[in-house]
């Protein structure tokens, strides 16, 4: 396991818990599972933001280099890592 | 043939149609996707869109690439999606569909725009005239 900041990049309406350039820097251990990557976006996005809805990570996908991950994949330290909410295009 | 693009760039709608044409075709359905002025009610300023756009392009050519293998596999399709900000009565997407017939150039164009909207990596933001703001909920990818 190696512990590796990253920043994360959040799209739709997480851009409201990122910097000006859509990212969001986290510390985590990794190879990680998206289920416990997602638990820990949560307790740091809670620590910066004392309102934030969880829920909003809840129904997010997570992507790794523009590929959709399930919840037993596991994010590895390079890995390019985006935060999909709720799609509306169109 | 396939062309998709998701960027700023403004739609120009007749020069897509012209890039489009196929000899064999004999159908060409186009839709276009315009910012409106109200939603639910509340007066519309502008609609900010936001992509991830390597993702968006790879997943528009995967629809795209369905709608081919579903209806005709020799037909032409160009997609453009725009990002950033729009003003009412601005395009926001276009479809292009060429085929040799009407009915396969309907559905493929209904099939690409209805999937596009569930499936894509783009998000809107709502100006209104009160200056407030609010990101549109939407469908879920995972």
């Amino acid at each position: 396991m190696i512990l590796t900041e990253r920043k994360i990049r959040m799209f739709g309406v997480l851009r409201n818990f990122a910097d000006d350039e859509g990212f969001h820097s986290i510390s985590f251990e990794a190879p990680v599972t998206v289920s416990k990557f997602k638990t820990a976006l949560k307790e740091s996005l809670k620590i910066h933001f004392k309102d934030f809805d969880t829920a909003l990570i809840d129904e997010a996908a997570v992507a790794s280099n523009a590929h959709i991950l399930n919840s037993e994949s596991l994010i590895n330290p390079s890995d390019e890592i985006a935060l999909l909410p709720p799609v509306c295009g169109g | 043939m396939i062309r998709v693009t998701v960027s700023s760039a403004e739609i120009n709608f007749n020069q897509l149609h012209t890039e489009n044409w196929l000899p064999h075709c004999g159908a060409v359905n186009s839709f276009l996707g315009v910012v409106r002025d109200t939603n639910h009610g509340k007066k519309v300023i502008n609609v900010s869109y936001d992509a991830y756009i390597p993702m968006a392009e790879k997943v528009l050519h995967e629809i795209a690439t369905e709608a081919q293998d579903k209806w005709v596999k020799n037909s032409a399709i160009i997609i453009h999606h725009r990002t950033g900000k729009l003003n009412v009565g601005e395009s926001s997407v276009a479809i292009i569909v060429n085929t040799p017939h009407r009915d396969e150039s309907f559905q493929m164009c209904r099939y690409i725009i209805e999937e596009l909207k569930v499936r894509v990596p783009i998000w809107k933001k709502e100006t209104y005239e009160t200056g407030a703001t609010e990101w549109l909920r939407g469908h879920a990818l995972c």
